[in-house]
């Protein structure tokens, strides 16, 4: 993938990444942190050095927009949203070469897709395919 | 009152005993809801990317619904309440994301529409429902928050993001016993119990850990919530409380059941 992720960022969410002064609040308040190849305050320091294997780490399809950290962040960012716009641009890629889900279906346990309430389906769809 | 009510898609199937509560208690508070009108998907989650304004449409489109009728919606669902009250303040904040929106729309959302969850209803009709309760149990509540009632700051119903208290008061007015516990308004884990599930399944644990610490007697204990996301992983990964959406507890308690 060679991109310049910086200004395809830029192009599509206006959050202010450059405020950004690396304290890791961000980090220290997501409960899954611990699960991501890339804190978020880590995602936002690759995002603003331009370095486009920020897409490949697992941080962006972590993020599940509890806005703990947003709530935490001194300098008002919203890092759900910068996850937001990275997934899309991964996805957006990905299109182009026709693979249009990051989402593997027949690896969801049965039970868990049959009880589970229609909005949280939903909503991983909308966040794993591309639309 | 008369009230437009949006219910959403799971309060319509997974959540269905969520819908017939709230039913059934508004009846008996003498609350009118009427359904919305042709309402549809509220889209699930919050996107707003700059050049693709039409993530937003549906929960605008719902408003739009609405401001035919009345200026009020009420809903119960966590994620409908989250994604209409985001929607529509960066509709009104954004003025480019608004003339980008208002491009794919027949109709345009004229004033702001007041959306109401359920909960702030029965905060009003506290002393209806006081003097209704039959048979007082001696449960101690906890109350699971989740993020979607609390943030973002500023917006959302519970003002303080980190703290809020609204339902420990108004079960504390009824004469419960209400814990206060550190993690009521951490993330439950969300939709990741379908793709990394260790994440969700520590989530929970460290919520019931929280719950645990404050709490004496674990038999006597109940969560309530108002989230059918929240509910569906609470139950699946634990199995020391037991946990309910809070309007089905009220009405079992003015049935005398």
């Amino acid at each position: 993938m060679e991109i310049n992720i910086l200004e395809e960022f830029l192009e599509v969410c206006d959050e202010k990444i450059f405020r950004c002064i690396n304290c890791g609040v961000c980090s220290a308040s997501c409960p899954i942190s611990k699960f991501m190849e890339l804190t978020p305050q880590r995602v936002i320091f690759y995002l603003i050095n331009n370095k486009e294997e920020v897409l490949t780490k697992n941080t962006i399809w972590l993020c599940a927009s509890c806005l703990n950290c947003q709530a935490r962040c001194r300098k008002d960012i919203d890092f759900s949203r910068i996850a937001d716009a990275l997934r899309h641009i991964y996805l957006r890629e990905m299109a182009k070469r026709k693979l249009l889900s990051e989402l593997e279906i027949d690896k969801i346990k049965r039970e868990v897709l049959v009880n589970s309430p229609q909005q949280l389906f939903i909503a991983l769809q909308r966040k794993f395919v591309y639309y | 009152m008369r009230y437009l009510y949006y219910p959403g898609c799971t309060l319509k199937t997974t959540g269905k005993v969520f819908d017939d509560s709230i039913k059934e208690l508004s009846k008996i508070l003498e609350i009118e809801l009427v359904e919305l009108p042709s309402w549809y998907c509220c889209q699930a989650i919050y996107t707003s990317l700059y050049d693709t304004p039409s993530l937003l449409l549906g929960p605008i489109r719902n408003l739009i619904e609405t401001q035919k009728e009345d200026n009020k919606l009420v809903t119960a669902c966590a994620a409908c309440y989250n994604v209409l009250l985001r929607a529509q303040d960066s509709y009104f904040k954004d003025a480019i994301l608004r003339e980008r929106i208002k491009a794919y729309l027949e109709e345009e959302l004229k004033n702001k529409i007041k959306i109401i969850h359920f909960f702030e209803l029965l905060e009003e009709k506290i002393e209806l429902i006081n003097s209704l309760i039959k048979k007082k149990n001696d449960y101690t509540l906890a109350f699971y928050y989740g993020c979607l009632l609390t943030r973002p700051k500023g917006i959302a119903l519970f003002s303080n993001d980190v703290n809020p208290n609204r339902f420990e008061k108004f079960f504390s007015q009824l004469g419960f016993k209400v814990v206060d516990f550190a993690f009521k308004t951490r993330c439950c884990g969300s939709y990741l119990t379908y793709t990394v599930e260790e994440a969700v399944r520590e989530c929970v644990e460290k919520i019931v850990v929280s719950i645990d610490e404050k709490v004496a007697d674990e038999k006597e204990c109940l969560i309530l919530t108002s989230c059918p996301l929240c509910q569906f992983n609470l139950e699946n990964y634990q199995n020391k409380y037991k946990i309910f959406y809070f309007t089905y507890f009220l009405l079992s308690l003015i049935k005398g059941e």
